[in-house]
């Protein structure tokens, strides 16, 4: 089960991995950084303030530069390649029948205010994710997994159930309901940090609202929280890597406006952005600015409303999807380079060599509109010519590159299919709930992989999902996810992902747009500033040059 | 007073000296020295007088036409959309290679548009490939190929030899006088339909006013006491709230957004600045001698307020109507930018900043249609209240 990240779908595209090398080019730009020249200190704009910044709550990716820079996981993400490596823990062993994991804590581990961290506080934490009144957004990522999870969910009392126990200080055992090849890659999630529990029970839900109750175990420690405004990090002393973090002080500005941003970043106000607008790539692209474009494990789709009428027809679906042109939108209105995509699951993850999406269907698909095989699928559905076929309500949320994308699909619907379209949109908040409960016909959404598997996706459209929001449903596609989930060896789970995939795909249950890469800016001068492929802001191994 | 008839004046008596004593002439000291007109006579002249509310006054019936007839004059529609030709200036920088009887030019987004020498658009030339550690791009345009170098700023086209072309040009854009937008649509069609928002909802806003405002605060101001009190608490209610607020909430409540929401919100609640103008205008006339003889013959209060008090009162209403319109226009204009206003893929001059915000380091002719046309229409209907201001106060008779 799975997890909502709804990365600003908006977020530009594709997997330009071509792209990845031109970041870290030198240059000879005189220098902009934000701090004074000697001074560790950078300014890096975001854009969005998330609802919340507590680890065992948010799920939301807003925050994810705050909490993966001031909290750490059990398992972290290399800050060169990528991969996972130990983080809170040094090392974890696995039973040989893959349902229990052992980790050993490293010695000596503290929270940022100097008290020790020991592996009760990640039963703590579990324990609090799992308890109802914290209303933790991730809370799948327990109780999926772990033995005992819903269990303890479902009442309070059974803490004695629950499968992650300390055996002592520095080891954490957790039990798995079954083998769980990617478990590892989900304790790397930020619902699985750890939290004090001495600071939540003495500040309760104000603990994230105030540096000082702010306490982690991460590289970063809060400085200042200015709501709204900014977040302040200072380097951990307390924690177990510091020596080898560089920088003393990042401020998170919230710039709204990627393009205030730009000019900001442009005037030497700032060191980077999170978000670069899209009509700037190209003229970025030209100099040697600073533009990074990183891989995503990430999808943008429309989702659509297949419990409703006359969205429930297959050929509807994909009479829309036929009728949008993924290359004009990639190529000529967000400029992204985007890859077009024609399943929901991102390529990218390979076993033993063999990429995941290798030899795909294309599901009657292509990268530019079809119309006339649009309109005969429409036509086979009852609607020749577009006739009698109501009129399309089409939603996105408020932002600048959605509200561009959402034109253009409504255009090309009215074009390629003769149908009428009607925009709406809403702010994020307002947006999302309308989305889950239904309450849509056609709207933009997105999915950024929570951990690096095909199955972050897949789980989306299982039957009564929390995160079904298109309300799919196909009995025969939930027993082969189901059986991928439990098969142990990595080749085969792959070929029932893939059979999954491409079941659910040829009944086009979402409007698949692009697979999208991560751009942001990053000033020339400062070095080892880290994206994961999970969409992960790394600034442990950062620092000023020169 | 009816006195046109004896137009006679002293420069009749062209044998008195000016610094004599007249006779005293009964006839005479009737006499009206000059032809006399109506009150809206007057008002006509002294309105065409000023040169600036004239100006206005064209403006805006300038607008008003082209808001009506301009989209049938371009034969674009405000929402079509060719990708392939968006972020096109309408000034062209082209350059010209020899042996190719066509121009090319590049765009912000480094798309290479192949152009006539006379300004028309042909087509987006295709991409054969971009090697991003060189920057440079190869086009293939009709069997040659042109190179886009963008390691230099600007970037330079190179032809299929590597040499620049032979000039460039500076050319209009004769296909879209004022160039596309981000999606590939024409400005100028869709600032016609910006415009057309916009007149409508001053149309909106007078009506409001006119209906709403003034017998709201022509019956609160002439009934007065409790009733007085009650309706004026109630506009001091209605005044508290942002007008933003009303149209976000309207919008909630009717589930879609659009031009409908703000229509609903601004007749809602825009009519309790002209309440207090007319109420503050009843209260003063009220008591007057013209109103006290009418109440004396029996006259129903309804004609009293109709008959006497809002005519007495048009001018101070037909001002404060001209100067709410702008700030009806302004808002509405506002309310889009910001995204709460009128639903894509409509054009209000909002919506359309907004989109050429996003855009603005990039093609920043996108910004100047939108922006100047609310400008011009703002200064055209403050210049013609400021006019009909002056022209409606009888003090200023000249």
């Amino acid at each position: 089960m799975t997890i909502r990240k709804m990365i600003a779908a908006a977020s530009l595209a594709a997997l330009a991995l071509t792209l990845g090398a031109c970041a870290d080019e030198p240059s000879d730009e005189p220098a902009k950084s934000g701090g004074q020249a000697g001074a560790q200190e950078i300014v890096f704009a975001l854009h969005n303030t998330p609802d919340g910044i507590d680890p065992n709550i948010t799920s939301n990716s807003f925050a994810a530069p705050i909490i993966f820079n001031t909290f750490e996981c059990l398992v972290t993400y290399s800050t060169t390649d990528g991969a996972l490596i130990p983080g809170q823990a040094e090392s974890w062993d696995i039973s040989d029948d893959g349902l229990t994991y052992t980790f050993h804590l490293r010695e000596g581990l503290k929270w940022s205010d100097g008290s020790a961290l020991t592996a009760s506080d990640f039963v703590y934490s579990a324990q609090r994710v799992l308890t109802p009144s914290t209303t933790a957004q991730y809370v799948g990522l327990y109780t999926d997994y772990v033995v005992g999870a819903q269990e303890l969910y479902d009442d309070a009392s059974q803490t004695d159930g629950l499968g992650i126990k300390a055996a002592d200080d520095t080891t954490l055992t957790i039990e798995l309901k079954a083998p769980t090849p990617f478990f590892i890659d989900i304790v790397g999630m930020w619902a699985w940090s750890p939290v004090q529990q001495a600071t939540i029970e003495a500040n309760g839900d104000q603990w994230t609202n105030e540096a000082a109750s702010y306490v982690s175990n991460g590289p970063f420690k809060m400085d200042e929280v200015n709501l709204g405004e900014s977040y302040v990090l200072v380097k951990n002393p307390n924690y177990w890597d510091a020596a080898n973090v560089k920088l003393e002080k990042i401020t998170f500005r919230m710039i709204p406006d990627p393009s205030t941003a730009l000019a900001a970043f442009e005037g030497g106000e700032i060191d980077g952005q999170l978000t670069v607008p899209s009509s700037d790539i190209a003229r970025l692209k030209t100099s040697d600015s600073g533009l990074v474009v990183t891989p995503a494990y990430s999808t943008t789709w429309y989702n659509i409303n297949n419990a409703k009428a006359p969205y429930d027809n297959p050929l509807v679906r994909k009479a829309l999807s036929l009728a949008v042109d993924r290359e004009a939108l990639v190529n000529e209105v967000l400029q992204n380079g985007g890859t077009p995509a024609f399943s929901p699951v991102a390529p990218g993850y390979s076993v033993d060599g063999v990429e995941y999406s290798e030899g795909r269907s294309d599901f009657g698909l292509s990268a530019t509109a079809d119309p006339e095989a649009a309109k005969a699928a429409l036509a086979e559905a009852g609607y020749p010519g577009g006739e009698g076929f109501p009129t399309l309500q089409l939603s996105y949320y408020t932002d600048d590159t959605v509200k561009l994308m959402t034109e253009a699909l409504a255009d090309q619907f009215e074009t390629n299919l003769g149908i009428n379209v009607e925009i709406s949109n809403e702010d994020w908040a307002v947006y999302y709930d309308n989305v889950q409960a239904g309450n849509y016909e056609v709207g933009a959404m997105g999915w950024g992989a929570d951990y690096f598997h095909p199955m972050t996706f897949l789980q989306l459209l299982q039957t009564d999902d929390v995160n079904n929001n298109v309300f799919y449903s196909n009995l025969e596609y939930d027993a082969l996810v189901i059986q991928a989930q439990a098969e142990t060896d990595p080749a085969v789970a792959m070929d029932l992902m893939r059979q999954a995939d491409e079941l659910s795909a040829a009944e086009y249950p979402v409007l698949c747009l692009f697979y999208r890469a991560n751009m942001m800016l990053v000033s020339p001068e400062l070095k080892g500033v880290y994206r994961t492929v999970l969409n992960n802001l790394y600034f442990r191994s950062a620092y000023l040059e020169g | 007073m009816a006195a046109g008839d004896t137009s006679t004046g002293r420069r009749d008596a062209a044998t008195v000296s000016d610094w004599d004593l007249l006779a005293a002439d009964r006839l005479r000291a009737q006499a009206v020295p000059r032809p006399g007109r109506s009150f809206w006579q007057d008002v006509w002249s002294r309105f065409i007088s000023r040169r600036m509310a004239v100006f206005g006054a064209v403006i805006l019936i300038l607008i008003a036409l082209l808001a009506v007839f301009g989209p049938s004059l371009t034969g674009r529609s405000y929402n079509r959309q060719e990708s392939s030709l968006a972020n096109i200036p309408p000034v062209l920088s082209a350059t010209e290679f020899a042996g190719q009887a066509n121009w090319f030019y590049v765009n912000p987004s480094l798309k290479v548009i192949e152009v006539t020498p006379d300004g028309h658009l042909v087509r987006q030339v295709p991409q054969v490939s971009d090697d991003m550690l060189t920057k440079r791009a190869i086009f293939e345009a009709d069997g040659t190929a042109v190179q886009l170098d963008y390691s230099r700023q600007p970037p330079v086209l190179l032809g299929a030899d590597g040499q620049p072309g032979e000039r460039t040009h500076l050319v209009w854009n004769a296909d879209y006088r004022l160039g596309t937008d981000a999606l590939g649509r024409d400005v100028l069609t869709r600032t016609f339909y910006g415009a057309r928002i916009s007149l409508a909802v001053a149309l909106v806003a007078t009506l409001v006013n006119a209906l709403i405002g003034i017998i709201y605060g022509g019956v609160s101001g002439y009934v007065g006491g409790a009733v007085d009190t009650v309706m004026m608490r109630i506009v001091d209610i209605i005044n508290t709230i942002p007008l933003a607020l009303y149209v976000i909430l309207v919008k909630v409540v009717l589930g879609s957004g659009g031009f409908s929401s703000i229509v609903i919100a601004l007749a809602s609640v825009y009519w309790v600045d002209m309440a207090r103008v007319v109420r503050g205008q009843a209260l003063s006339l009220k008591n007057q001698e013209f109103v006290l003889a009418a109440r004396t013959i029996g006259s129903p209060p309804g004609a009293i307020l109709r008959r006497h008090i809002l005519p007495n009162a048009l001018g101070p209403i037909i001002v404060t109507g001209t100067m709410l319109i702008p700030s009806a226009i302004f808002i509405e204009a506002f309310l889009s930018f910001i995204g709460i206003g009128i639903a894509p893929p409509m054009a209000s001059l909002g919506t359309m900043a907004n989109d050429a915000l996003a855009t603005l380091r990039s093609s920043p002719y996108q910004l100047l249609a939108p922006t100047a046309t609310i400008c011009l229409i703002m200064f055209a209907f403050n210049f013609v209240g400021d006019g009909l201001r002056d022209a409606l106060d009888p003090k200023l008779r000249a």
